[in-house]
This record gives structure tokens, C-alpha cells and sequence, in this order.
């Protein structure tokens, strides 16, 4: 009798030990972490409206970005390039002040006093160069990309509601101040046909009439 | 007796060296792949496989059939049989994170190659494409190509694949801008050939003028155009894949679907095979996420490309 409930309770235990080491437990809650706590509305408006305007002297101005990429091309990307990506297609966060040329639905057109002609997106504000250009939110962070481009999205999001409205008081002669993100390929890179996409965007003066 | 001294020096600085030889000829790389069932993630693996002989090291692959208990299998036979590292393609964003836990809780380290885990330590590396970037493009030239306007359909990969969902947003982050672009129907065909058939035939059953079709990946674009062949559609709906696989990039050219996006995997496995490289020699900072751009593909410069790849 004796014997037998030892031969049970041998048998219990080792379908215990068993059944501990075919089971890996890990709570949904730890796979998920950090991402799931992230207001993204508050992380977006931060980058945006705080972040943004806070490293704004560390931009670089277009017209000297366009002399660098002229001298020296892979010397100005290594110096204010960024990209979360590994590839051809690089970022910069440029300022710049202009006249205001011309104005369509879909973007506005600055010239500046060396008659350089720069194209700003006032519709149609998507891809990933709102986030990227300025180098301040890096992949690494993020427990998922796709939190990372959520964020790109909501980025974008605020400057349409935000930022673009700035575009529809401004009229042909208008001179303007902007703050936006643009994209070049390392290979071919073609400063006067980029979009730039706004980050932030004023009226300095009305046309003299 | 010094030349005796001299000889056992010699001798010994040869064993010396001989075994830190050897130390790296014994490592072994184990490659766990989500399928062997498309041709990408056999060119993948199998390049993983090649760099890692290639830098000295034994390579075994080992098929997860899309399935998480089978991968889950794979992990626990590589951690018995001591391998070295893990190059990683997983089934699952969520699902195959405990398995990467549970060989990096055993010390040997994990790299995610194209497919991400929802975690930032539970692999050592992820290597990835920028799905999301690439299919922004893709999308840009979507709306452009259809002119603004029009029903069109999207086919969706695997749903817990963070790939579909990228892919999905970055084209959707587009086209949505368009209000008379509209999406008529959206379904999954996990990045399956055939079911992309299957489910692009029923979906012309109920929609028959969509203009165009978004497609998750080349295997699914490729049986939305079997669909639309079988229904003589194939002149009034432009196809759009993702992958850059060999018969895409073909019929990119013999211009049967409109666009692809070039991965590669090649690159992004021979990375991570160096990233292991690097770990045995004693590296230990790792970029946890390491996005791979992606190329858009079309009939303008379908000439700057071969199969998984652009031509050297």
C-alpha cells in the first residue's frame, strides 16, 4: 500500500516536472510593454510644437545646404543628413525665409534673395520626413515599428491641422519663414525639385501693395 | 636545451593559434525560417546560410511552416544542440517572441532577419525592411497611376505579420488622401499565391470595375493577376506588389503588374550573419532595430534590377 502511493506521488511529481518544462509562461502585458503606455497624440504634439522649436538654430538654412551639397555632396549628407533607414534616401531639416512666387490647392512656392525657388507641401502632408529629418526620434526606442510609423502619421496629422492653415493667408508676394523636412537620394541629389514638407510656417510681411 | 626551449615555444604558440581557429570553426548558426513555401524566404535563408559558411562557420535552416509550435520545436532543438546563434525570420510578431526569449535567457544571441518581433530585448538584432517607406511610394504612384480617382482593392498578408500592417499604412497614408480613390474591398490572402487567386476572383465577382488592386506581397500580386487573366481583366486593373521575387520582376517588365518594391534579402541576410560574425568576436552593442530601405520598382527602371536584387 505503502509502496503503491509512493509510486504515485512519483509519478504526480514528475508529470509536474514534466508539464513546468514544456510551458514557457510570459504575460501579454510584458510582450507589449512600453509601446502600449505611449500617448502618441502628446509624444507628436511634444515633437512638434516643443522639440521642434527648440533645436530650430541647430537647422541648417536651405540656401546653405544647397552650397554644401554643391562643394561637397557626401560631406553635407554626413553632416545633416538623417534617416531611420539604411539606404540611398537621406533627410535634412532646413530653415529658410522667401517671397512667396506662386500658390496652388496643393503647395505654395518660395524664392529667396538668390533667386532660388523651394516648393512647400500645404495638402498632401505624408511619408516619414517629418520624423526623420531632425534626427531627435530614433527607431531604437519603439518596442515595434509600427509604432514608430504611427507616430510618422501623427506627425503629419498635426502639421495638416496645425501647421498648413498658415498657407491659406498667404498670398503671391507675401514673404515667408518656414522650418520643414525634405528627402534627397545620396545618388542624384536634386535640392530644387524637393518637397518640403512644413513644420512650422509664418508670414513675416504682407505684399507692399 | 635551448633549441628543446625554442621548439616547445614554437609548438605551443601553433596550438595556440590552431585553437583559436577552431574556437570559430566550431560555431554553429542555426537559421529558422517562417517558410520554405515561397521562394523569397528560400533565397533569404539561403543566403544567410551561405555567408555564414562563407565566414567560417556550420549552417543548418530549419523550416517553421508558418507555424509558431513548429518554430517554437525548431528554438528548443537549436538551444539542446548547443548552436551558436539563431538568424531569425519569425511567424509571428507577438507569438515568436518568447521564443527568441527563451535562446537569448540561454545566451545565444538572436537576429531577426526582414520579419520584426514586438520586442526590443528579446532579440539581440533586427534587421528589417522599411516596409512602411517603400509602400508610401508605392503609393504615390498608385494614386498618380490611377489617376486620383476609382475602386480599387487591397489583398492583406498574414494579420499578425507587423510587415502586412506596415505596408498596409505607408500605402494608406497616401491614397486615403484622395477621396475619390476608394477601397471597395480589402481581404487576407497570407501572402499566398494561390489564395490571393481564390480571393481576387471572388472579389471581381462583386467588383467588377476596380481600376487597380494593392497587393501585400509578389506571391499574392502574381495570383491577383492569374485572377484577373482568368476574368480578361488584365487591361483594365493595374497590380502592385512587394518583394522584388523573380517572377515579379518579370512581369514588371513584360509590364502584367505595374510595380513591385525591391527587398533585400540577400543584404539582410548576409548582415545578419556578420552581426553573429561580430558577436562571437566579442561585440556586445547592437542596434536593436536596423531598417533595410526598399526600392520601388517599375517599368522606368525595371532595367536596374535583377531578382532580389539590384544588378551589380
Amino acid at each position: 500500500m505503502m509502496k503503491r502511493g509512493l509510486k504515485y506521488v512519483f509519478i504526480v511529481l514528475m508529470g509536474a516536472l514534466l508539464i513546468y518544462h514544456s510551458i514557457y509562461f510570459k504575460s501579454l502585458r510584458a510582450v507589449k510593454a512600453s509601446s502600449e503606455g505611449l500617448d502618441m497624440d502628446s509624444y507628436a504634439k511634444n515633437y512638434l510644437f516643443k522639440l521642434i522649436p527648440q533645436y530650430e538654430a541647430d537647422f541648417i538654412d536651405i540656401n546653405f545646404l544647397r552650397t554644401a551639397i554643391d562643394e561637397n555632396a557626401s560631406k553635407a549628407f554626413a553632416n545633416y543628413a538623417h534617416a531611420a533607414s539604411d539606404g540611398d534616401f537621406r533627410y535634412f531639416m532646413v530653415r529658410g525665409t522667401g517671397l512667396i512666387t506662386q500658390k496652388d490647392s496643393d503647395y505654395v512656392w518660395s524664392q529667396d534673395s538668390q533667386q532660388q525657388r523651394y516648393k512647400l507641401a500645404t495638402n498632401y502632408i505624408y511619408g516619414t520626413a517629418a520624423r526623420d529629418a531632425a534626427g531627435l526620434i530614433v527607431v531604437d526606442s519603439f518596442d515595434n515599428t509600427m509604432v514608430f510609423n504611427e507616430l510618422s502619421e501623427k506627425i503629419n496629422e498635426l502639421i495638416r491641422k496645425e501647421v498648413v492653415p498658415a498657407s491659406a493667408k498667404l498670398a503671391t508676394g507675401d514673404s515667408v519663414q518656414f522650418t520643414g523636412a525634405l528627402g534627397l537620394s545620396m545618388k542624384a541629389p536634386k535640392l530644387s525639385e524637393a518637397t518640403i514638407i512644413p513644420l512650422h510656417l509664418e508670414r513675416l510681411q504682407h505684399k507692399k501693395e | 636545451m635551448n633549441y628543446l626551449n625554442v621548439w616547445a615555444m614554437l609548438l605551443l604558440l601553433c596550438l595556440g593559434c590552431s585553437n583559436r581557429n577552431k574556437e570559430n570553426e566550431g560555431k554553429q548558426v542555426a537559421i529558422v525560417v517562417s517558410t520554405l513555401n515561397n521562394p523569397w524566404f528560400v533565397f533569404l535563408a539561403e543566403s544567410a546560410a551561405e555567408k555564414a559558411q562563407a565566414l567560417g562557420y556550420t549552417a543548418k535552416i530549419f523550416d517553421s511552416q508558418n507555424n509558431t509550435a513548429l518554430e517554437t520545436d525548431h528554438f528548443e532543438n537549436a538551444i539542446a544542440a548547443g548552436f551558436d546563434a539563431i538568424l531569425f525570420n519569425p511567424t509571428d510578431a507577438d507569438g515568436s517572441v518568447v521564443n527568441a526569449t527563451k535562446a537569448t535567457d540561454a545566451n545565444i544571441p538572436v537576429f531577426c532577419m526582414d520579419r520584426e518581433i514586438n520586442s526590443r530585448t528579446a532579440a539581440t538584432s533586427q534587421i528589417l525592411s522599411d516596409s512602411y517607406a517603400a509602400c508610401v511610394q508605392l503609393g504615390e504612384l498608385f494614386a498618380n497611376d490611377l489617376e486620383r480617382h476609382g475602386d480599387y482593392a487591397e489583398i492583406l498578408g498574414i494579420v499578425s505579420d507587423n510587415n502586412t500592417w506596415n505596408r498596409s499604412k505607408g500605402f494608406h497614408s497616401v491614397v486615403d488622401n484622395f477621396p475619390d480613390l476608394k477601397m471597395v474591398a480589402r481581404q487576407s490572402a497570407d501572402f499566398d499565391r494561390n489564395k490571393a487567386m481564390e480571393v481576387m476572383e471572388s472579389i471581381l465577382q462583386g467588383h467588377p470595375d476596380i481600376k487597380g488592386v494593392f497587393c501585400g506581397n509578389d506571391a499574392m500580386a502574381m495570383g491577383a493577376y492569374q485572377a484577373t487573366v482568368a476574368a480578361g481583366k488584365q487591361d483594365q486593373i493595374k497590380i502592385y506588389g512587394f518583394d522584388g521575387a523573380e517572377d515579379a520582376v518579370n512581369a514588371v517588365k513584360e509590364g502584367q503588374i505595374q510595380a513591385t518594391a525591391m527587398q533585400f534579402p540577400k543584404l539582410i541576410a548576409e548582415k545578419a550573419a556578420q552581426l553573429a560574425d561580430a558577436y562571437f568576436k566579442g561585440e556586445r552593442t547592437f542596434r536593436k532595430k536596423l531598417p533595410i530601405a526598399v526600392d520601388v520598382v517599375t517599368q522606368k527602371n525595371i532595367d536596374q534590377y535583377i531578382a532580389y536584387g539590384k544588378k551589380n
